[in-house]
C-alpha cells in the first residue's frame, strides 16, 4: 500500500514540486536513544517532509541519537542511517528510504569478477523528478537492468562499459563509464514526446495511450507566415488534413478531413475551441493565440463527438499563461508581407483586342481563296463593335486598361500580436491584442481584423479551479469588390469621361465596375466567446475531478450597402443585421488515476447540452429622393418600395458520453467509448443517436521478446479501432411540415391579399448518417528514435446518406428527403519525422507526410430500370454507381480539332472539338457517348519540410505536392466554359460576349494558320449539350513556405532587459511545378474571366519578449 | 496535502469511496437531467405549420387566395420557354412553332413521355392537394370554422380540385384519384378511368354549384357560382349528359347580370400606333383592353378573371408575358436598305408596336388566313386591323423607310434565315398587346421616338379571362350539337358571331369542327387550345389536316398526352399505365 501511495504522490504529486525544499529546509534536531521510526516522527512534525519506506527492508524500532543544529536534512539521515545497509532519496518534501544496493552487492561479490565494477546512478527527468523502470543496459551485451522506485539502479559492469540508458518519452542516451562508480543522468524528452499530452475531446492523454488516430499539428513551422486563417498554417503538413487555397481576402480555406462521407450532409470537421463546439467562422480566430491543433482521425478518437464526427475533428486549445521567472512575459510580433499573384492572366491592349475580333471573324475578314489565311482588304472590324461610343475611342485611339483599374498593385498583409502573460503557482493567464490588415487583389478587397483574448485559470483552492477563456474579434470585409471578370472588360469601353468624371454605364454590364466600388458597403462581423469553467479536485479520491462549461459565443454581423446607381441611379439601400447565439454547458467527471505503474485508468463521463438561436432583420428600399444620407435613412426611399425580412431559428441539443481507457504495463491499452445525441432538428421518431466504438493498442516494443530489435526499433505499437459516428445532416426544421405565406394574389381592387399553402411535408423518419469504419495504425521509431513516424490506414462505410428521393409529383412534392444508400471510403497516411543531423550547433530535421483516399457510392436509390442487374447511375446528378463521387462524366475528345475542308458532323463545327463516338453508331449524342474521364478528386498528396537550425539561425523550407496519377485530379481545360468566349448559342448573335471581352494575350485558340491549338475556335457555336472539353490533371508540386529566422545572442539581450528578439523573413507559394494551364492548379480554376489568382508573399517580421 | 506514511484504507472505506462516486454521478444528473424530450422539441418559430395555419377564417381564405395564385402564377405565369401558356399553344392549329429554342418540333417528341408536358401534370396536382388541404383541414377539430364558412371553403376548394381534374382528364385520360391530404411519401398510384375522373369532377361542381354565391356577391377575385356552372357544363358535355351540360350553361347565359358586349365600352381604349386614323377600335378591341375586364367597368360578359396588378406585392406583373410569347420580335426584322445593308424596323422596342415581343408562338398560316376567309375575312370584328395587325409602320429615324408600311409599301424584307422570318415579322394579335399601357419604368429614358420601350418591357399589362360568356354559348352549342338540336346549336354560335358582326351560320353548318373554329376565332390567346382539341379527341385530326408542320410527326395516339415517364418511373409500388402508343 505504501508503494501504491508512493507512486501515487509521485504520479499526480509533482506538479509543482521543486527540489529546492530538501535544500532550503534547516532542522535543529536533539533526541536521544529515540528508535528511528520516532526520529522520523519528529522530522516530519517539525517540517513539512514525509517519509515513504518498506516496513521490511529497515528496522524503525532500533535506537539512535541525532543531533544538529540547523543540518540539512541529508546531514540528519546521514547520521541516522550510516550504519545500516539502508540509504535513502530525497524528492522534495518525500524521502524514501530503500536498502543500500550497492552495498549488498559489494559485500557479496567475489575474486573472479575483480576486472567489473559496480555501477550506481539516479535518472530524474528535466523536471527533477525520479525516473522509475527506466532501462539500462550494457551496450553489446544483454546485461541490464531497470531504476526502482527512487530512478536509482545499481548494475554490476565492465570497468569500461558504455550504458545505454532508455525509457518512453525520453531520448535515450549512451554514457561512458569509464572511471565512474557513479552516474546523474538527465533524461531529455523526446521529442516526439510520446509523453506529451494531447487533446481527445472532453480530457487529454499521454500520446503514448492513444487507441485511435489522433495528430497534432506542428503550428511552429508556419508562425512566420502571413496566415490569416489558422487553418493555412496547416496546409498540407497534416496528412488526412485538406486544405485548399485561398484567393480572396479575409476568407477560409476549405478544408475536410480523409475522405467524402457525405453527398448531401456536412462536409467540413467539427470544430472545437477550447473544449467547447465553435459554429463561428475561423477567421475570427487570432492564429497567434492558438497554442496547438489536435486533429481526431479516426472513428474511435472522433466517438466523443457523435452526431457530428463524421467529417473529424479540429480541436483548437488557445495559449495559456507562460512565465519566466516568475515574470510576466510580454510578448510582440510584427510582421509585414507583400505579395503578387502566382499566376497572372493580363489582357491585351486596344491592338490585341483588334487582332483577337479580326480572328474571331476569321470567315469574314480573310479571303476564302487564301484558305482564309489572307486578310480581305475591305473588312472592316468596327462591326464588331455594339456601341458607336466604342467606335468613337477605337477610332480615337483612347483606351482604358481595366486589367489595372480593376486590381491592386500593393497588395499586403500587415500584422501586429502584442501579449501579456504569467504563470504562478495559483495564476496563469494570457491577454493579447492583435490586428490584422490585407489588401487584396481586387481594388476594394480588403479585410481587417482585431482580436483581444484573455485567458485566466485561478487555482483558488488544493480542490478548485476556475478560469475563463474569452476572445471577442471584429471582422471588417466592407468595400464594394468589383466582379472578376469586369478585368476583362473590352479597352474601347472608356472608364472615365473626357472630363475625368467616372462614366456611369458600361454596354452589356449595364453600370461600370468602378462606380460599383465607390457605393457605400459596410460588412462587419463580431465575435464575442467566453467559456468559464470550474474544476473541482475531490480531496476524498485522487484522479476524481469534476469539471464545469459554460460557454456563450455571440455573433453579430452588420451588412450595409447603399447602391446609388441602383433602379436607373435613384439608389437601392439595404441593412441586414444578424444574431447568432451558441450556449453550451459541459458536466464532465473523471477519474483518472495509475496505479504501481501497471494499472492505468482515465474514465471519463459527460452530460451536456448546447442551445443556439437566431435572428435576423433585413431592411431594404429604393428610388431615394435625395440619397446623401444613404443607408441611414432607408425612409427616405420610396414608401411603397420598402420592404422588411425578418426570420429566426432555433436549435438544441443534449449528449452524454462515456469514455473508458485502461492500460495495463503501458503495453496494452483499451479504449472504449459511447456518446449519446439528441437534437432538436432530428424527426420525432428518432430524436437519439446512440456511437459506440472500442479501440486496442499494444505496445509491441515493450515485450521481452523484442528486446533484441532495440537497437535498430526502439519503439513498435500497433493500434486498431472500431466503430461508429455520425453526421448530423439533417437540418433543424427540415423534418417538419412547413406552410409557406406571402402577399401572393391581388383582390378585384389591386389590394394584395395573403395566400398560404404546406410547402414541405413532415419526414418524421428523418435521422443522421452513420460512418463505421476500422482505423489500423503503426506507431514506430528507428535508432533511438532518429525516424519516428505512422502509418494509418482506414476502411469506412458510411450509411443512411441523406438523399431526396424522387416521388410522383401526384402527391404534390416530387422530392422526399430519406435515409439511404452507402459510400465507402479507405485510405492510407504516412508520416515521419527523422532527425537527420545532430551537432551542439547544427540540428537538422525532415518531416514527410503521405495520404491517399479512395471513395466510391456503394448504392443509393436502388432502382434498376434498365434491367442490366446494377443499380441505375444518376447521371443527372452526376452520381455513378462503383465510381468516387467527384466522377466526371462527359465526352472524350479526340485531341483533334475540326479543320477547314473536313467532312464535319452537324453537331459540330469547323475549330471545335472532335468528339469520340462511343458506341460508334455515327452520331454524338449525351446518352450513348458520354463516358466517366476521371475523377476530380487528387489520387495522393504529400508534404515534405526540412528544418535546419545553426547557432541562432532557423531555416525551415515546406514542400506540398497533390497528385492525381493516372485517373484523378482532373478540371475543365477550356477557354470557352462560363469563361471568355460565348461557346454555344443558336442564334449568331454577332455582339456575342467574345466580341465584347478583351482576352489575356497568347491564347492559343484554333485559327486557319493555327490547326493544332490546344483550344477550340473562340464563339464555336454548337449546342450547349454537346460542347465538348478536355480535361486534364492539375498535378502540382509547391515551394509553399520558406522561413528563415534568426534569434538575437543573449548577450546583447541582457542589455536592453530583453527575453528574446527574433527576426525573419518568410516566402511563401514561391513557385509551383505543374502542367495546369489555368489559374492556380489548386483551385481548379482554368483559363476564365472569373479566376483569381493564388497569392505569392514575402513576409518581414520579428518578435520580441520582454 | 499531506499524505501519512501509515494510512492504509479498509475495505470498507474503499466502499464509501465508490459510494461517494456514485452520489456525485447521481447528483449531477440529476440536478441537469431535464425533460429530454421536452427539452428537443423543435419549435418554429419564424415560419407556420400545417398545426397552426387552418385555423380562422382568415386562414382558409389565404389558403383559398392562394390557389388562385398558383394558378396565375404557372398556368400564365411560366417565365421559362417552353412552358404554360406556350405548350397549350404548340403543336395544335393555333400555332406553327417553327421556331423554338430546343430545336425540336416534333411533337411525338414534346408531348412524349420525357416531354414538356409535366408541368400542368404537377401544376393540376398542386391544386388537387392545396384543395384537399383545405377539405381535410375545414373538417378537423381545431378549425374554428362556422358551418356556412366550412360548406363555402369546402365549395371553393372542391371548384379547383375539379378544375384541375377536369384539365388532367383532358389532356391525359384518366388519372389517378386522390381526395386526401397526403400526409407522408406515396409510390403507390393508380390511374383510374376517363370517365371517372370525369364524374369524380362532376360531383365536386355539383357542390361547388349548389353552395357558391351568385356573381354579384363575389369579389371578382374568387370563384362564383356561374364559373362553376360552366365548368360543370363542360365536364357534362365529356360526360356526354347533353342535357344537364345545357341547363348548367343556360345558368350562365340567362343569368340576369350576364350579357355578350355589343356596344363599346370601357375605362381604356386607346388607339394603336399612336395613329388615330390607323384604326378606331371596336368592342372586342375593347374587351381586352386595361381596365376593361372588371365587372365593374361595365363588362358584363367576364365570368372569371385572373387579377393582375402592378407594382404591388402579390400582383403577378412581372409573369404574365403574353406580349413577350405570341407577339414577333420587330426590332430583329430587317429590311434591305439602297446600299444593300439591312436596318430593322423598329430601332428600339415600342410601346404602341407589341413591346418587346420574343416571336416564341408564331400564328399558323390556318389560323391566319383560311380560318377568316372561311368566314367573314373582311367584316368579323375579330379579324379587324386593330385584332390581327397584319401590317406595320417602319419606325427607326435609321432606316430609309421609316415611316411607310412594310407589306402595304412592299419593304424589302431580309429573309436571311428560317428562324428570322417566322420570329420576327408576322402579324401581332391584338389581344395581347396593351399600346401605351406599359408602366413608366419600362419606358427608355430617351424618348426621341416616342413610345420607345426597355428591354424588360415584355408583359401584358392587364387581367386575364379565366371565362367568357362568349365561350359558355359555344359550350351549350356544344351540348345542344350531342343532341342533335342544331337548331340551338346555330342560334347560339351565331349570337358570338354576330356580335363580332360575323355572318349568320345555318343549322346545317354545324358540326364539332365548325365549333372549333369558331372557337378558334373567338377564342385565339386567350384559352389553352391543346385542352379542347384534347377534350375532344380533335388533336391528332385538326394537326394533319391544319398544321402541317406538326401535322407531319405527329402520330395517331397523340390525341392524349403521355403520362410523365418520370412519374411512372418514380411511382415504384405500383404500376402507373402508360396511354397507349408512347
Amino acid at each position: 500500500m505504501r508503494v501504491f501511495l508512493l507512486f501515487f504522490t509521485l504520479g499526480i504529486g509533482v506538479c509543482f514540486s521543486s527540489n529546492s525544499y530538501s535544500q532550503s529546509t534547516k532542522l535543529s534536531l536533539n533526541l536521544k536513544n529515540k528508535t528511528v521510526k520516532q526520529v522520523f516522527t519528529e522530522i516530519e512534525k517539525n517540517s513539512e517532509f514525509i517519509f515513504f519506506y518498506q516496513d521490511d527492508i529497515i528496522d524503525v524500532n532500533r535506537r539512535v541519537t541525532v543531533n544538529t543544529d540547523n543540518g540539512t536534512i541529508e546531514q540528519i539521515l546521514d547520521q541516522i542511517l550510516t550504519v545500516t545497509d539502508n540509504t535513502y532519496f530525497v524528492s522534495d518534501r518525500s524521502i524514501y528510504i530503500i536498502k543500500d544496493t550497492l552495498n549488498s552487492i559489494m559485500e557479496n561479490e567475489d575474486g573472479v569478477q575483480q576486472q567489473k565494477k559496480v555501477i550506481t546512478g539516479t535518472i530524474t527527468g528535466i523536471d527533477g523528478e525520479v525516473v522509475i523502470g527506466a532501462n539500462i543496459v550494457e551496450k553489446g551485451t544483454s546485461n541490464g537492468t531497470v531504476t526502482d522506485v527512487n530512478g536509482i539502479f545499481s548494475l554490476r559492469v565492465e570497468q569500461d562499459a558504455t550504458l545505454h540508458i532508455s525509457y518512453i518519452g525520453y531520448l535515450s542516451q549512451d554514457i561512458n563509464t569509464i572511471g565512474l562508480t557513479h552516474v546523474k543522468v538527465l533524461l531529455r524528452e523526446d521529442t516526439q514526446a510520446l509523453d506529451e499530452l494531447v487533446v481527445v475531446g472532453y480530457g487529454t492523454m499521454r500520446k503514448s495511450d492513444l487507441t485511435g488516430s489522433v495528430i497534432r499539428a506542428d503550428l511552429e513551422k508556419f508562425r512566420d507566415q502571413p496566415n490569416i486563417s489558422i487553418l493555412q498554417s496547416l496546409h498540407g503538413s497534416v496528412a488526412g488534413l485538406n486544405i485548399g487555397q485561398i484567393t480572396q481576402a479575409g476568407s477560409n480555406p476549405s478544408f475536410s478531413i480523409r475522405g467524402r462521407t457525405s453527398i448531401s450532409g456536412e462536409q467540413q470537421p467539427l470544430i472545437i475551441i477550447d473544449g467547447v463546439i465553435f459554429r463561428g467562422n475561423l477567421i475570427d480566430l487570432n492564429p497567434d493565440d492558438i497554442d496547438q491543433i489536435d486533429i481526431l482521425k479516426d472513428n474511435s478518437a472522433a466517438a466523443v463527438y457523435g452526431s457530428q464526427a463524421a467529417n473529424g475533428v479540429i480541436i483548437i486549445t488557445s495559449k495559456s499563461g507562460e512565465g519566466k521567472n516568475k515574470k510576466p512575459l510580454i510578448n510582440y510580433s510584427a510582421s509585414y508581407s507583400l505579395q503578387s499573384p502566382t499566376v497572372e492572366f493580363i489582357p491585351g491592349n486596344g491592338d490585341d483586342f483588334i487582332k483577337k475580333n479580326t480572328q474571331i471573324e476569321w470567315k469574314q475578314s480573310r479571303t476564302p481563296e487564301s484558305g482564309y489565311l489572307e486578310p480581305r482588304p475591305d473588312y472592316n472590324v468596327s462591326a464588331t463593335f455594339k456601341t458607336n461610343e466604342q467606335l468613337e475611342n477605337y477610332l480615337n485611339g483612347r483606351e482604358t486598361d481595366w486589367y489595372n483599374l480593376l486590381t491592386n498593385d500593393h497588395i499586403y498583409v500587415n500584422n501586429h500580436n502584442l501579449s501579456l502573460s504569467n504563470r504562478t503557482e495559483y495564476l496563469n493567464y494570457f491577454i493579447s491584442l492583435g490586428y490584422t490588415d490585407q489588401q487584396g487583389y481586387m481594388i476594394n478587397e480588403k479585410y481587417k481584423r482585431y482580436n483581444a483574448r484573455i485567458n485566466v485559470d485561478n487555482k483558488l483552492t488544493d480542490w478548485l479551479t476556475i478560469g475563463v477563456q474569452t476572445f471577442g474579434s471584429i471582422s471588417d470585409n466592407s468595400g464594394m469588390v468589383p466582379s472578376t471578370s469586369d478585368r476583362y472588360l473590352m479597352p474601347f469601353e472608356a472608364a472615365y469621361a473626357e472630363d475625368g468624371s467616372l462614366n456611369p454605364l458600361i454596354e452589356g454590364r449595364s453600370v461600370s465596375p468602378l462606380v460599383e466600388a465607390e457605393a457605400d458597403n459596410l460588412d462587419k462581423r463580431y465575435n464575442i466567446f467566453g467559456n468559464l469553467y470550474a474544476t473541482i479536485d475531490f480531496p476524498f479520491l485522487k484522479g476524481l475531478s469534476y469539471k464545469f462549461n459554460f460557454s456563450n459565443n455571440l455573433r453579430t454581423t452588420r451588412n450595409y450597402y447603399f447602391q446609388p446607381y441602383s433602379n436607373n441611379f435613384q439608389g437601392r439601400g439595404q441593412k441586414s443585421y444578424s444574431y447568432l447565439h451558441d450556449m453550451s454547458s459541459d458536466n464532465i467527471l473523471s477519474f483518472k488515476r495509475r496505479f504501481d505503474r501497471i494499472h492505468n485508468l482515465d474514465v471519463t463521463l459527460l452530460y451536456g447540452f448546447e442551445k443556439r438561436n437566431n435572428d435576423y432583420t433585413d431592411a431594404r428600399s429604393s428610388v431615394f429622393i435625395n440619397d446623401i444620407l444613404g443607408y441611414n435613412s432607408l425612409q427616405s426611399g420610396s414608401s411603397d418600395l420598402q420592404e422588411t425580412i425578418s426570420g429566426a431559428w432555433k436549435e438544441q441539443s443534449l449528449y452524454s458520453m462515456a469514455r473508458f481507457f485502461y492500460s495495463l504495463y503501458d503495453k496494452y491499452m483499451i479504449t472504449a467509448t459511447v456518446r449519446r445525441d439528441g437534437f432538436s432538428g432530428f424527426s420525432e421518431n428518432n430524436k437519439f443517436g446512440v456511437f459506440p466504438s472500442l479501440a486496442l493498442g499494444w505496445v509491441v516494443s515493450e515485450e521481452t521478446f523484442f528486446e533484441s530489435f532495440l537497437d535498430v526499433m526502439n519503439y513498435l505499437k500497433i493500434r486498431g479501432s472500431y466503430g461508429s459516428i455520425g453526421n448530423r445532416t439533417v437540418g433543424r426544421y427540415q423534418t417538419l411540415a412547413k406552410v409557406d405565406g406571402d402577399f401572393r394574389y391581388v383582390n378585384s381592387s389591386g389590394v394584395p391579399v395573403y395566400a398560404k399553402s404546406i410547402s414541405d411535408l413532415a419526414s418524421p423518419n428523418l435521422k443522421w448518417e452513420t460512418t463505421t469504419g476500422l482505423n489500423l495504425g503503426v506507431d514506430f521509431g528507428f535508432f533511438d528514435s532518429r525516424i519516428f513516424g505512422q502509418i494509418e490506414y482506414y476502411n469506412n462505410n458510411t450509411k443512411d446518406l441523406l438523399y431526396s428521393v424522387d416521388i410522383p409529383s401526384i402527391g404534390r412534392f416530387s422530392k422526399f428527403p430519406d435515409n439511404l444508400g452507402k459510400i465507402h471510403n479507405h485510405g492510407i497516411e504516412i508520416t515521419l519525422s527523422t532527425i537527420n543531423m545532430k551537432r551542439s550547433d547544427f540540428n537538422w530535421s525532415s518531416d514527410f507526410t503521405f495520404s491517399r483516399n479512395r471513395d466510391e457510392l456503394k448504392e443509393l436509390l436502388g432502382f434498376d430500370n434498365n434491367g442490366d442487374g446494377k443499380e441505375d447511375d444518376l447521371i443527372s446528378e452526376g452520381l455513378f454507381i462503383g465510381h468516387p463521387l467527384s466522377a466526371i462524366y462527359h465526352y472524350q475528345v479526340t485531341g483533334r480539332l475540326y479543320q477547314i475542308g473536313d467532312d464535319i458532323p452537324a453537331t459540330a463545327d469547323i475549330g471545335s472539338q472532335e468528339i469520340v463516338d462511343q458506341n460508334k453508331d455515327g452520331k454524338i449524342d449525351p446518352e450513348n457517348d458520354k463516358i466517366i474521364l476521371g475523377y476530380g478528386e487528387p489520387s495522393y498528396r504529400f508534404s515534405i519540410s526540412n528544418q535546419f537550425t545553426y547557432k541562432n539561425w532557423s531555416l525551415s523550407v515546406f514542400v506540398n505536392s497533390t497528385q492525381g496519377g493516372k485517373n484523378y485530379y482532373y478540371a475543365m481545360d477550356n477557354i470557352h466554359y462560363q469563361t471568355l468566349g460565348t461557346g454555344f448559342s443558336n442564334s449568331e448573335d454577332v455582339y456575342g460576349q467574345h466580341y465584347q471581352l478583351n482576352f489575356p494575350i497568347g491564347l492559343d485558340y484554333w485559327l486557319p494558320e493555327n490547326p493544332n491549338a490546344r483550344y477550340p475556335r473562340v464563339g464555336t457555336a454548337i449546342s450547349k449539350n454537346l460542347l465538348a472539353t478536355s480535361y486534364v490533371q492539375r498535378n502540382f508540386v509547391r515551394l509553399q513556405d520558406v522561413s528563415l529566422s534568426y534569434n538575437v545572442e543573449k548577450k546583447y539581450l541582457n542589455k536592453f532587459n530583453l527575453e528574446n528578439l527574433r527576426f525573419f523573413i518568410s516566402g511563401k507559394n514561391l513557385y509551383t511545378w505543374t502542367k495546369w494551364p489555368g489559374w492556380d492548379p489548386e483551385t481548379g480554376a482554368g483559363i476564365s474571366r472569373n479566376g483569381r489568382p493564388v497569392l505569392r508573399s514575402y513576409t518581414f517580421g520579428l518578435n520580441l519578449e520582454f | 496535502m499531506k499524505m501519512k506514511k501509515n494510512k492504509r484504507m479498509s475495505p470498507c472505506q474503499r466502499n464509501s469511496i465508490l459510494s461517494k462516486i456514485f452520489c456525485v454521478i447521481l447528483l449531477i444528473f440529476s440536478v441537469l437531467s431535464c425533460n429530454e424530450n421536452e427539452f428537443l422539441k423543435e419549435i418554429p418559430i419564424d415560419f407556420y405549420s400545417p398545426e397552426n395555419s387552418f385555423v380562422t377564417s382568415g386562414d382558409f381564405e389565404a389558403a383559398i387566395y392562394s390557389l388562385h395564385a398558383s394558378l396565375r402564377d404557372q398556368l400564365w405565369g411560366q417565365s421559362s420557354q417552353s412552358r404554360f401558356p406556350r405548350i397549350g399553344w404548340y403543336g395544335t392549329d393555333l400555332v406553327e412553332s417553327r421556331y423554338d429554342t430546343d430545336g425540336s418540333h416534333n411533337y411525338s417528341v414534346l408531348w412524349g413521355p420525357h416531354g414538356l408536358t409535366f408541368d400542368i401534370w404537377e401544376l393540376s396536382y398542386r391544386l388537387i392537394f392545396d384543395a384537399n388541404v383545405i377539405l381535410e383541414r375545414s373538417e378537423s377539430n381545431i378549425s374554428k370554422l362556422t358551418p356556412e364558412e366550412k360548406v363555402y371553403f369546402q365549395a371553393e376548394a372542391r371548384f379547383f380540385r375539379a378544375y384541375a381534374y377536369n384539365i388532367l382528364a383532358n389532356l391525359y385520360g384518366g388519372v389517378p384519384i386522390v381526395l386526401e391530404e397526403i400526409k407522408s411519401p406515396r409510390r403507390d398510384f393508380v390511374r383510374a378511368s376517363r370517365q371517372e375522373t370525369y364524374e369524380q369532377c362532376a360531383k365536386d361542381l355539383e357542390f361547388a354549384v349548389a353552395n357558391l354565391n351568385d356573381i354579384d356577391k363575389v369579389d371578382e377575385s374568387r370563384i362564383n357560382r356561374l364559373a362553376a356552372s360552366h365548368v360543370l357544363s363542360e365536364v357534362y358535355i365529356s360526360l356526354g349528359r347533353w342535357q344537364d351540360a345545357i341547363n348548367e350553361a343556360s345558368k350562365v347565359i340567362n343569368h340576369p347580370n350576364t350579357k355578350l358586349m355589343t356596344e363599346r365600352f370601357g375605362i381604356s381604349t386607346e388607339y394603336l400606333f399612336n395613329d388615330p386614323n390607323f384604326y378606331e377600335g371596336d368592342v372586342y378591341w375593347d374587351l381586352f383592353r386595361q381596365g376593361n375586364q372588371d365587372r365593374s367597368a361595365g363588362n358584363t360578359e367576364s365570368i372569371w378573371v385572373l387579377q393582375y396588378k402592378y407594382n404591388v406585392v402579390g400582383g403577378g406583373d412581372q409573369n404574365y408575358e403574353l406580349e413577350r410569347f405570341v407577339g414577333p420580335d420587330l426590332t430583329k426584322a430587317h429590311i434591305f436598305q439602297s446600299g444593300g445593308k439591312t436596318s430593322p424596323v423598329l430601332a428600339k422596342p415600342n410601346t404602341y408596336y407589341n413591346g418587346r415581343g420574343q416571336g416564341f408562338n408564331k400564328p399558323s398560316p390556318y389560323f391566319l388566313t383560311t380560318l377568316w376567309e372561311k368566314s367573314g375575312y373582311d367584316v368579323d370584328i375579330r379579324n379587324s386591323k386593330g385584332n390581327i395587325i397584319r401590317d406595320v409602320k417602319v419606325n427607326n429615324p435609321g432606316n430609309e423607310y421609316d415611316g411607310k408600311w412594310v407589306i402595304a409599301d412592299n419593304l424589302p424584307l431580309k429573309i436571311s434565315h428560317n428562324d428570322d422570318t417566322t420570329r420576327h415579322f408576322y402579324p401581332i394579335i391584338g389581344k395581347v398587346i396593351t399600346p401605351g399601357k406599359h408602366p413608366g419604368p419600362y419606358w427608355d429614358p430617351d424618348q426621341t421616338i416616342p413610345g420607345s420601350l426597355l428591354g424588360s418591357a415584355q408583359h401584358t399589362w392587364r387581367k386575364h379571362y379565366m371565362i367568357r360568356l362568349a365561350e359558355t354559348y359555344l359550350l351549350r352549342a356544344e351540348a345542344y350539337l350531342g343532341n342533335n338540336d342544331l337548331e340551338n346549336a346555330a342560334k347560339d354560335i351565331n349570337i358570338v358571331r354576330n356580335r363580332s358582326n360575323a355572318p349568320s351560320i345555318t343549322p346545317d353548318e354545324v358540326n364539332i369542327d365548325y365549333i372549333l373554329d369558331e372557337r378558334l376565332r373567338e377564342l385565339y390567346f386567350e384559352t389553352l387550345r391543346i385542352i379542347t382539341l384534347a377534350r375532344l379527341n380533335k388533336v391528332v385530326d385538326r394537326a394533319q389536316k391544319l398544321n402541317p408542320i406538326v401535322g407531319s410527326t405527329i402520330q395517331p395516339h397523340q390525341n392524349l398526352w403521355a403520362i410523365p415517364f418520370s412519374e411512372i418511373n418514380k411511382n415504384v409500388e405500383s404500376v402507373l399505365e402508360q396511354n397507349p402508343g408512347y
